[in-house]
């Protein structure tokens, strides 16, 4: 029955060629509705717009940094997993998992519970007399990437570990046999061979972070503004349509270029384990 | 293959930094519930004195229970059409080679990739020229598009390995495609079939960015109305709701995790040859081949 079953997949894509497709194609077409010409016109003063800038500058800044960090506190502690017996690995997974299923909204309020100036760490502080008076942990970029990092450490840990622990504990060893220190073991052999695990998380959080929204609107201040967030305001209070979108081309021209990058250095399905 | 070469020793400072990083991730999250439990107006810590009265606060108002409510409709809905759909895309394309089933899986798997707030202003647009801002329907078929991917994705895996065989077995006994699908080929993927409905449904559960540009005010799903009553002030009343919302997640992941792990079981007992050659690692057990982790198809989720 399966033999014949090609049909099988009208439905599905029937669905996301309506309700996915064409109005992705319509908001990308709505800058060029007046004229071709006037649609680029548009465009590229959005590209040049002050107030733009500063936002595409802060989304792009903002990614970065929290890539490196992510990446920072991930290699290590996927070197980690990856080295531990396997029966040892399935609960430190089931706790790396838990963050992905636990509800954005919720993660980002407990940290407003944790950071706000009457909240969990100034009163202990404050309690414990080392402080008189808060200290502002909250709405600074700070927070943003405290966020943003613990959102995305999940998909950077998986992302390096499933190259990690494909590299044999043994070709470690043989070095060191040979004589060279567990430090020179680990760059001289088992960095280079985890390199295409890094650079595939490096690429996919940045990715991710271009396109935060509910994070930054939260934990940040005004000035820690990201672009998705700029698209939401245009929209939901100003009613602005165009600006709207074009700043969702601006942001998803960043994401497929991105994308093709990482396809270059990867093969896209390895972003979701599970297609394997 | 000796037993040290199965367990390198690693310097004791990597095991205390992966302890902190994985504690970093999760116990801020879980700081919550003693939280909810505060009876104090701030959100003291430790707790001063125990109290329900946020859990009151919740069960007491309409506007959150309603919230509660939609947001339970909205995720049934959207698991149903998601599941249906993607399912058959899935067993489609297990049968598909080549070029064709690329550019299909692409177009399946893209929702993840693309920002959700690019996607959230395109359905905006799209359901503007049709006068469909601000409904329920329109909520459901735009938080669709982001659950089909994760039920394409576990029924696909749990076709990995699926005995052809079967199917052929049971056609030359004379059984009819349907026969065949609910016979023998259901009741083989159901585990995938469940496990991609429970993440279709956790995804909508969570989903906020589509419902925040799609909801009219009578369809406040549950995040957004976080979202709108953190936006005036950090009631502790989000705490309790947060507690109440971690718990179903908890318990749905864990009844996630005990299928997957029937799945996998089920998957290597079938095929013992393959089983062998998945132990790539050194002795390794096959943990980690075709999404036996305990929620790895919800690795690409787009929450942000």
């Amino acid at each position: 029955m399966l033999r014949k079953s090609s049909w099988l997949i009208a439905p599905c894509l029937a669905y996301m060629l309506v309700m996915y497709v064409t109005p992705a194609l319509i908001m990308l077409y709505s800058p060029f509705q007046i004229g071709v010409g006037s649609g680029f016109t548009a465009l590229g003063e959005a590209l040049v717009e002050p107030s733009y800038q500063r936002v595409m500058m802060t989304t792009f800044r903002t990614a970065l940094v929290v890539t490196v960090l992510a990446v920072l506190l991930g290699y290590p502690t996927a070197y980690y997993l990856s080295r531990l017996p396997s029966e040892k690995v399935g609960k430190y997974m089931l706790l790396i998992m838990f963050p992905l299923w636990t509800s954005l909204l919720v993660r980002t309020y407990a940290w407003i519970a944790l950071l706000q100036d009457s909240g969990v760490i100034n009163s202990t502080l404050m309690s414990a007399n080392l402080i008189s008076n808060p200290i502002r942990l909250l709405y600074n970029s700070g927070s943003v990437a405290i966020g943003m990092v613990q959102i995305l450490l999940p998909y950077a840990i998986i992302t390096m570990y499933s190259v990690m622990v494909g590299i044999k504990p043994r070709l470690s060893q043989t070095a060191q046999v040979l004589g060279a220190s567990p430090t020179r073991a680990f760059w001289h052999i088992f960095l280079p061979l985890s390199l295409p695990g890094l650079s595939a998380a490096c690429l996919l959080l940045f990715i991710m972070g271009l396109g935060f929204f509910v994070t930054p609107a939260l934990l940040g201040g005004r000035r820690d503004m990201m672009v998705g967030t700029l698209i939401q305001q245009q929209v939901v209070l100003l009613g602005d349509w165009d600006s709207a979108s074009l700043l969702s081309i601006m942001l998803l021209a960043a994401t497929i270029i991105l994308l093709f990058v990482y396809s270059r250095f990867a093969r896209l399905e390895n972003l979701v384990p599970a297609s394997k | 293959m000796n037993i040290v070469s199965n367990t390198p020793r690693v310097a004791p400072w990597t095991a205390w930094f992966a302890h902190g990083v994985i504690a970093f991730m999760v116990v801020p999250t879980l700081l919550v519930v003693p939280i909810s439990f505060n009876g104090d107006q701030y959100l003291s810590f430790p707790p001063r004195d125990f109290s329900l009265r946020w859990y009151e606060d919740f069960w007491s108002n309409d506007q959150w229970l309603h919230s509660a409510w939609i947001s339970l409709v909205t995720a049934l809905a959207v698991m149903a059409i998601a599941t249906v759909l993607g399912t058959l895309a899935a067993l489609a394309l297990h049968r598909m080679t080549g070029v064709g089933k690329k550019v299909l899986l692409a177009l399946m798997m893209s929702p993840l990739m693309v920002p959700t707030v690019v996607l959230a202003l395109a359905l905006y647009f799209f359901f503007a020229r049709l006068q469909m801002v601000g409904t329920w329907s329109a909520v459901v078929l735009g938080q669709v598009i982001l659950a089909v991917p994760f039920a394409v994705l576990n029924v696909h895996a749990s076709l990995q390995g699926y005995p052809a065989t079967l199917e052929r077995a049971a056609s030359s006994l004379g059984a009819g495609p349907v026969t065949t699908f609910f016979r023998i080929t259901m009741p083989i993927i159901r585990p995938g079939i469940l496990s991609g409905a429970l993440f279709a449904f956790m995804v909508s559960f969570d989903e906020f960015i589509i419902a925040l540009f799609l909801a009219g005010p009578g369809e406040t799903t549950l995040p957004v109305r976080m979202w709108q009553t953190m936006q005036l002030y950090i009631s502790p009343t989000i705490a309790a709701v947060s507690s109440m919302i971690t718990g179903v997640t908890v318990a749905v992941f864990m009844a996630s995790h005990a299928l997957r792990r029937r799945a996998t079981r089920r998957r290597f007992a079938e095929r013992r040859p393959s089983a062998t050659k998945a132990t790539r690692g050194e002795g390794r057990a096959p943990v980690r081949t075709s999404g036996s982790w305990p929620g790895s198809g919800k690795l690409m989720s787009k929450e942000v």
